[in-house]
């Protein structure tokens, strides 16, 4: 297992959450967009901070990526019990989830649609999904309160569960952090993180990687496109476990047809 | 011996109950929400055939039977649905959907019209509910 | 390798640290009076007039850029200088919640296509034998050239609204610009915010309608003189010059203009900017005639209404751009009434005098450049204007639409 790869998951994740935790204190999500404008613009060192979280979240997610793919190749799957595969997979819904929200939660044009979306996909659920939504999102009633809280909580529980995983084997070098930490800076130097004033627009673009799903939802009722075509690589990796051959065909057509609706998407 | 393994064991079950029952009334509690109140906006505006009054969540404008104000939430994903001037209809910008000026659906996910919003004409002006 | 990653993330802390000493941050959030973040208002402080206050506008809906920004390369990303240009006017002036579709009517108006100019030139070049769908946007877009067009890019090409402002030197500099070619008025503070206004000066129009039939000068009381600035006066040139460095002057004005009233008192918006009509001449754009005043109801000859025109205690006045009252007087019933006076217009009496250009030539010289004002490019071949003589005459009347009528040679 290439390690540098599991520890920068780990270090990218604490990046994350260090930066995050700094910029909390000046955010209110009483008034997110005017917060969030105030630490890009008028917070002593916000907008370098603000980069700095935006950046090493984008990586996290990125590493995660790499980090199963690679646990896939190298077949980690047979070598573990099935409940230990099956929790170490929800740790990528459960990043994209908090990336996710962390668009919602500055409520720019972009997060503003993305919330109304999520809120929208929930409620698409049969059954559960007002429950799901009132727990995860709900921003229609109550703005962006419920997705910072899950933002900031599932953020807590990955950290925690992760880093028991990797912590147990051995602690995080303080060199690897730094070494991280310097790439997270870079990232954040060169380019600022994302933010797009609300306009009349006919065209708004959501997260980049959920531009495939936006594509999508053009075609195909919300549940489908929304809830059921992006759940189907969780559900693969979990069948990975006992049926790998028929997983990985799934996988890579998943990721082939997600690739085009994803280049449709971005091409607009 | 069995009757203490017993009372163990019940008393694990009981200890499960009321934790997961605190936990089950919590959920209950993180699932519900405060309403907001009901929205009312004033607005002291003169309409004219064929233009629209853009408002952060409505749009107003005059239709042959009268003024009318419609919701700017798409009814497909509840993005915000912005006007085209050039086309003069309504278009949402997350799917493109589309709607005339009177709200009715025309192309596009969404399936549905444009929701009204309850509009009342005063001496002063328009008073527009927000629900 | 790692302790190189870790030397060069105390470089980067420290850049960090510096950069963030260089900046000027903003005091705070700045929103407008609807809850608009507006953060260009922590540098700028421009002003302009009263119904684009800054603090109800603030400047991105009119100039783009980045408003959640203040680091300036990024918040002046895609700035538009001119919120006016034909070219984005679409989303600046006529954004939905602005001005929309005014700029589209007004792309299909006179004075954007120069429908009128490009087809009669055409036309009296034997290049066309019916109405032209040539337009600026349409040579803009195509490059078309001929000879009749090659004329008018380089002699008419900045007298549209497409022409870029500020983009040539000397008199061509405060032409053009779309809206604003009409609607701006300078401020006379060095680079302060120019007003935009309802209130058209004269000066505006008459920096295009001031050739041809020159009815912005006429207007004014000025003639324009043949090229030798006589009389001389203490040694130097009698007469004033226009920006373009013509001579002119001064004969009584126009009755209208010495009481006060300026040319978009009488053209309203209908005619000057349109309804979304595209029209080819001036003539079928044209509805505000003099007795739609002078014992009319206020209303043009396509039913729009004149709004200076109003009822005062049963009788008819015309409040101006300046709220002042000017009583309205009807058509004499006599001399306009009577039956041997019904087919003249009221110009054909009126008009005492129109200048007349029947000396004014031009002449192409083949081995010369001259600037295309529609492509911005230096071409072969220049066209000069020359004349003989020009007057201010009686003008010759004619037959046109069953009325007798004044026509103005230019």
């Amino acid at each position: 297992m290439t390690k540098w790869l599991s520890w920068g998951v780990t270090a990218t994740l604490l990046i994350a959450t260090l930066s995050g935790i700094i910029i909390s204190y000046p955010y209110h999500e009483e008034h997110p967009l005017i917060s969030t404008v105030g630490i890009e613009t008028v917070v002593p060192f916000g907008d370098f901070f603000r980069a700095l979280h935006y950046f090493s979240g984008q990586l996290t997610l990125l590493l995660l990526w790499m980090h199963t793919v690679e646990a896939l190749i190298k077949r980690r799957a047979q070598s573990r019990p099935w409940w230990s595969w099956s929790i170490l997979i929800l740790s990528l819904p459960a990043i994209l989830f908090i990336l996710f929200t962390g668009y919602v939660i500055r409520d720019d044009e972009t997060g503003f649609s993305a919330g109304r979306i999520a809120e929208h996909l929930a409620l698409s659920i049969p059954w559960v999904g007002k429950y799901m939504n009132h727990l995860f999102f709900l921003v229609s009633q109550d703005g962006v309160h419920r997705p910072w809280l899950i933002h900031v909580y599932l953020t807590g529980l990955v950290l925690g569960g992760t880093g028991l995983w990797h912590f147990r084997l051995r602690l995080l070098s303080l060199l690897d952090l730094g070494c991280w930490a310097t790439i997270c800076t870079a990232l954040s130097l060169v380019w600022p993180a994302s933010l797009v004033a609300p306009q009349e627009t006919t065209l708004v673009k959501g997260p980049w990687f959920f531009l495939g799903v936006q594509e999508l939802l053009r075609y195909l009722p919300p549940f489908w496109a929304g809830i059921a075509y992006p759940s189907l690589p969780v559900v693969c990796l979990f069948g990975y476990y006992w049926r790998p051959r028929l997983a990985t065909l799934s996988l890579l057509l998943w990721a082939l047809s997600y690739g085009i609706f994803l280049l449709m998407g971005a091409c607009r | 011996m069995i009757i203490k393994k017993q009372r163990r064991w019940f008393i694990k079950a009981l200890t499960g109950i009321w934790l997961g029952g605190l936990g089950a009334v919590g959920l209950i509690t993180a699932f519900s929400y405060l309403p907001r109140p009901p929205k009312k906006i004033f607005l002291k505006v003169k309409l004219v055939p064929n233009k629209v009054i853009v408002g952060p969540e409505y749009f107003l404008l005059l239709s042959a039977h009268g003024p009318i104000a419609l919701s700017r939430t798409c009814p497909h994903l509840g993005c915000t649905v912005n006007y085209d001037p050039e086309e003069n209809i309504f278009i949402c910008p997350c799917h493109q959907s589309r709607f005339t000026l009177l709200g009715r659906y025309i192309s596009g996910p969404a399936h549905k019209d444009l929701k009204p919003l309850k509009l009342k004409h005063t001496d002063a002006g328009f008073v527009l509910e927000i629900a | 390798m790692k302790k190189g990653f870790i030397i060069l993330g105390i470089c980067l802390l420290i850049f960090v640290v510096w950069r963030e000493t260089q900046r000027k941050r903003a005091p705070h959030v700045f929103l407008t009076t609807s809850g608009r973040i507006e953060m260009c208002l922590a540098c700028h402080q421009e002003r302009p007039s009263k119904p684009h206050a800054r603090e109800v506008v603030g400047c991105s809906p009119c100039h783009n850029g980045q408003p959640l920004r203040i680091d300036k390369s990024l918040a002046h990303k895609n700035l538009i200088f001119n919120a006016g240009d034909l070219h984005v006017a679409d989303s600046s002036c006529g954004q939905p919640a602005c001005h929309p579709r005014r700029p589209e009517w007004v792309k299909k108006s006179l004075m954007a296509t120069n429908r009128g100019i490009i087809d009669t030139l055409r036309r009296y070049w034997g290049e066309a034998n019916k109405p032209c769908p040539d337009t600026v946007e349409s040579l803009l877009k195509s490059g078309k050239n001929s000879l009749a067009l090659d004329y008018f890019r380089k002699l008419c090409g900045s007298c549209h609204l497409w022409f870029p402002r500020g983009k040539y030197q000397g008199f061509l500099a405060q032409k053009g610009g779309g809206c604003v070619a009409c609607h701006l008025v300078p401020n006379k503070k060095p680079k302060g915010h120019p007003f935009l206004t309802l209130n058209i000066p004269i000066r505006n129009c008459a920096r295009c309608h001031n050739r041809s039939g020159r009815i912005a000068l006429t207007y004014q009381g000025l003639y324009e003189a043949e090229g030798y600035g006589t009389p001389y006066l203490h040694g130097d040139f009698g007469a004033d010059t226009l920006l373009d460095g013509r001579f002119v002057q001064h004969i009584p004005p126009d009755i209208h203009f010495k009481k006060g009233l300026v040319c978009v008192d009488c053209h309203i918006k209908e005619e000057t900017m349109g309804t979304g009509k595209s029209y080819v001449h001036m003539v079928q754009s044209l509805e505000v005639q003099c007795t739609s005043c002078h014992g009319g109801t206020g209303h043009t000859s396509k039913g729009h209404i004149i709004p200076g025109f109003k009822k005062e205690k049963g009788r008819s006045v015309f409040i101006d751009h300046h709220q002042k009252v000017h009583p309205l007087k009807p058509p004499l019933p006599i001399a306009c009434r009577h039956p041997v006076h019904k087919n003249l217009s009221c110009q054909a009496c009126h008009n005492r005098h129109v200048p007349q250009c029947f000396g004014c030539h031009i002449r192409r010289v083949a081995n010369e450049k001259q600037l295309d004002k529609l492509s911005g490019k230096e071409t072969p071949g220049a066209w000069e204007e020359f004349r003989s003589y020009m007057r201010y005459k009686t003008p010759t009347l004619g037959w046109y639409k069953n009325k007798i009528v004044i026509l103005v040679p230019g």
